[in-house]
């Protein structure tokens, strides 16, 4: 007679083999196509602030998880701290000061995540938390977006950048404002940000689009930027990391949103399409809104959240007073998620409503 | 207990239950026949109208093997659903096949349909057709660490580790052996558990090709679970309240709805165990009720038992009444039961007077004794005079006698008491010590005691001596030289015995005696 194993453990006797880790590496290898067109069009300022943002996160969850008498290790192979830093990153102005990002992915990890009880408890996304804190309390360097890397009168090094991060001057003693100067001399708002500023100036829609820092499908830039999140967004539904509700609700929201407010009103709307492909759109759409830890739970529940989200987006860009609202309204549609959550319950097999 | 609804749809489940068994797939590739004779005779009995055999599309011989064995029978219909797991699952199949929901907490049969697996319709078959009883079953014998994976009969009873020996097996480093399917099967810990009816494969599976669970992780509420349950159940929330104990909340989101499929554990990034926090929950719940059940039951017992009582005194009243009524009516007929009782109270007035009278008598007896002298008395009263004065004697007698042996209690308490006080007095000494002294003062305490006693006996010798020297003297002075050899030990008096002497003499040798006595007890 013979005693198999000790492990002893209830069915089901295997696992999928997609670890909570797995899910996290794969929306960071995701974000690459978006990065790097970042890296081009806004320079080395996104690496800058990736490795610095993803080195506080770290830091950060651990010196947490040491406070909270948690396994560190384990926890931080969890690849979250990671992929909040990352996200961080991604959405801060590329050459925002040093302090600006400490600031905002501590508040993220500490306050918004850890203080909730980690992962898998925080109630709002935390790197568009940590976004909103730094956007309202440090509103110029967080709305200081450079023109795009072409029309720069200079462009900066690697080193040069870093410089500029942590000092606030260039190696060659520019600050912020001179750096962004462009080729003619003259500085430039961001399209969200000039598509306001034009129409308070009694300019059309169509006379403003014809300036140099509107594409073809957005901004100059941040149609590329857009079309980059996308694509990663089409692997992460492709790979089932994420599911196309969210997405697809956000999107549709917007975009129908938009024709709607475009066919009926004054000639004051941001196209459709730019709508789309300018601003933080696509990111927000696969990356931010997906996030599962925040978003709604159930099949519909995930449609509905995801179009309140468009929907916020829509009237902050269309009303409000900031020029892009995707932070704003993923924070704003998390609030809805538990109430979104019971009203969104499947039909149980077997049973009638 | 017959359905409400007739039977009209006959399902015989050729889905197999889980990856890696293919016990009913092996069945219907070589015993379609008897399969389809199983199948018509279940149809005739649960008189269905419709038979229809699910299988799913990975087993192209069996569908083959099934539909050759059925083309000639108009009413037995083979369907072919795709293969996902869990579609195998009863009330699954029945959605797959025919649209329908099985009611929550209902069964099939309030569909109109009855459910049968393929290995039952040939046990049927060989029951019903060859009188054969159900000994042996197809048994799946597979896993990566087996040489020769295959199906095989296994008389019921048989040892797994037969199976595995007979298939080749080679235990890797904890080894797991599961008696079922990867999904829902059971971790056996002993190899010499049996075959039963139920046991559909034996898995001996490698850790490589079907890795165990990891460490649970935090849950990130991805909604996989939820996208893979069959009952369309919130895995994730069932999951909170169950570690919760929110025993409400989970009945709210349909525990018991749970299938315990494995599912969602099976595709849960954080390698959270769900089906093991449901089924704990579930066994919790049950026993909740099972305790509501049986304080309900006790509550009934006891109302009843309120309700019983209450009827007994109620019955009790009522007879007591009747009976009084009864009374009542009689003693209106009888009229000479009227007298009676006028005289039995005439009776009891008489009485009550010369009891009164008593006492009163004897209340101014005590009062007054030297007037009772000049009060003239009535005959029942000096009697009763008489008696009271006895009594009082007796009394005094016996507090006398009582005061006595107290002050001799008292005596031996006071000896007692200076060696407790000792006792106390010295804390260092040690217990044993103590336990002794206390030992030596209760025999002191003894010894007084039977001192006391010795000495009332003694004194009582005495009075007996009295009376007995009393005797002899009344009758003659003979008795003298009698008594005198008697006395011989005693020393020598000069003066010649008078009856008192010889008394006094006795007395002073029970003394003596006592004495002695009282030495050797010490």
């Amino acid at each position: 007679m013979s005693v198999f194993s000790s492990i002893f453990k209830s069915s089901p006797h295997g696992a999928m083999g997609m670890t909570t880790n797995q899910v996290m590496r794969m929306v960071c290898y995701a974000t690459i196509p978006g990065f790097i067109t970042q890296l081009y069009f806004y320079g080395w300022g996104t690496l800058v602030q990736l490795v610095l943002c993803i080195g506080v996160a770290v830091l950060s969850e651990a010196i947490v998880l040491s406070l909270r008498e948690k396994r560190i290790r384990r926890t931080l192979s969890d690849g979250s701290a990671v992929l909040t830093g990352l996200l961080l990153a991604l959405s801060i102005p590329p050459l925002a000061p040093w302090w600006v990002s400490v600031i905002g992915v501590a508040f993220a990890i500490i306050i918004v995540k850890q203080l909730y009880g980690g992962l898998g408890f925080n109630l709002f996304n935390p790197a568009m938390a940590g976004y909103v804190v730094l956007l309202i309390s440090f509103p110029v360097a967080m709305t200081s977006w450079q023109p795009i890397q072409p029309m720069l009168m200079h462009t900066l090094s690697l080193a040069d950048t870093a410089y500029v991060i942590f000092t606030g001057y260039s190696i060659e003693g520019y600050n912020l404002q001179q750096l962004s100067m462009l080729v003619d001399g003259t500085t430039m708002a961001t399209p969200l940000d000039q598509f306001k500023t034009a129409l308070a100036q009694q300019q059309t829609v169509s006379e403003i689009l014809s300036l140099p820092i509107y594409g073809e499908y957005g901004g100059i830039g941040s149609q590329w930027v857009n079309a980059a999140y996308l694509l990663g967004g089409l692997f992460l539904l492709q790979r089932g990391i994420i599911r196309w509700h969210i997405p697809l609700g956000m999107i549709a929201s917007l975009f129908v949103l938009t024709v709607i407010a475009s066919a009926t009103g004054a000639d004051t709307t941001y196209p459709p399409v730019q709508q789309l492909f300018t601003g933080a759109v696509m990111f927000g759409a696969f990356f931010i809104a997906t996030d599962p830890v925040s978003a709604s739970t159930t099949p519909k529940g995930r449609i509905i959240f995801g179009a309140l989200i468009g929907a916020l987006i829509f009237m902050i860009r269309q009303w409000g007073g900031y020029p892009d609202g995707i932070a704003f309204a993923v924070l704003l549609a998390n609030m809805c998620v538990p109430l979104i959550d019971h009203y969104t319950q499947p039909k149980v097999y077997g049973h009638k409503r | 207990m017959f359905p409400s609804k007739p039977i009209d749809l006959l399902i015989l489940n050729g889905v197999e239950c889980e990856p890696y068994i293919t016990s009913d797939d092996t069945l219907m590739r070589y015993f379609s026949k008897e399969i389809v004779q199983g199948a018509e005779i279940l149809q005739h009995i649960v008189s269905a109208k419709v038979c229809i055999i699910g299988i799913e599309d990975n087993k192209p011989d069996a569908i083959k093997a099934l539909k050759a064995a059925t083309k000639d029978i108009a009413n037995i219909n083979v369907r072919v659903v795709p293969t996902k797991y869990p579609s195998g699952g009863e009330k699954q199949l029945i959605q797959l096949l025919t649209g329908l929901q099985v009611p929550s907490g209902g069964i099939p049969a309030d569909l109109g349909i009855v459910m049968q697996n393929v290995g039952t319709a040939f046990a049927v078959k060989e029951a019903i057709i060859d009188g054969k009883p159900l000994t042996k079953r197809v048994v799946t014998i597979t896993g990566e660490t087996l040489k020769s994976p295959q199906n095989v009969w296994a008389k019921l009873g048989t040892p797994t580790q037969d199976l595995l020996d007979f298939a080749g097996h080679t235990p890797e480093k904890q080894q797991r052996i599961i008696m079922g399917g990867p999904m829902m099967g059971f971790s056996i810990l002993d190899a010499s558990t049996p075959v039963v009816k139920t046991t559909n494969c034996i898995l001996a599976p490698s850790a490589k090709k079907l890795p165990p669970q990891g460490d649970e992780q935090a849950c990130i509420r991805c909604g996989l679970c939820a996208d893979a349950c069959p009952a369309e159940l919130l895995p994730q929330q069932l999951q909170w309240f169950a570690k919760a104990k929110d025993h409400d909340k989970l009945s709210e989101y349909n525990l018991f709805d749970c299938i315990e499929c494995g599912a969602c554990a099976y595709v849960c990034p954080s390698q959270i165990p769900l089906v093991q926090y449901y089924r704990t929950s579930k066994a919790e719940i049950r026993e909740i009720e099972q305790e509501k059940i049986k304080s309900e039951k006790a509550r009934v017992r006891f109302e009843q038992r309120q309700e019983r009582l209450e009827r007994e005194k109620q019955e009790r009243l009522a007879k007591h009444k009747a009976s009084a009524e009864k009374r009542a009516k009689a003693l209106e007929k009888d009229t000479s039961a009227k007298d009676k009782i006028a005289a039995a109270l005439a009776r009891a007035k008489a009485k009550k007077q010369a009891s009164s009278d008593e006492s009163n008598d004897s209340v101014s007896k005590s009062n007054t004794t030297t007037s009772s002298d000049s009060t003239p008395a009535t005959k029942p009263a000096n009697a009763a005079k008489d008696k009271v004065a006895e009594a009082i004697a007796r009394a005094k007698a016996k507090k006398a006698a009582k005061e006595q042996q107290e002050s001799a209690e008292i005596q031996a308490d006071k000896k007692a008491q200076p060696v407790e006080a000792e006792t106390t007095s010295t804390e260092s000494v040690s217990t044993a010590e103590q336990e002794r002294k206390a030992k030596v003062a209760a025999a002191i305490a003894r010894a007084k005691q039977k001192r006391e006693e010795a000495k009332a006996a003694s004194q009582e010798k005495t009075t007996e001596a009295e009376t007995k020297t009393n005797e002899p003297e009344a009758k003659s002075s003979e008795p003298q030289a009698k008594i005198e050899p008697q006395i011989g030990s005693e020393p020598e008096e000069e003066t010649p015995l008078t009856a008192e002497q010889i008394r006094k003499q006795k007395v002073a040798a029970a003394i003596a005696k006592a004495k002695a006595k009282k030495a050797k007890s010490e």
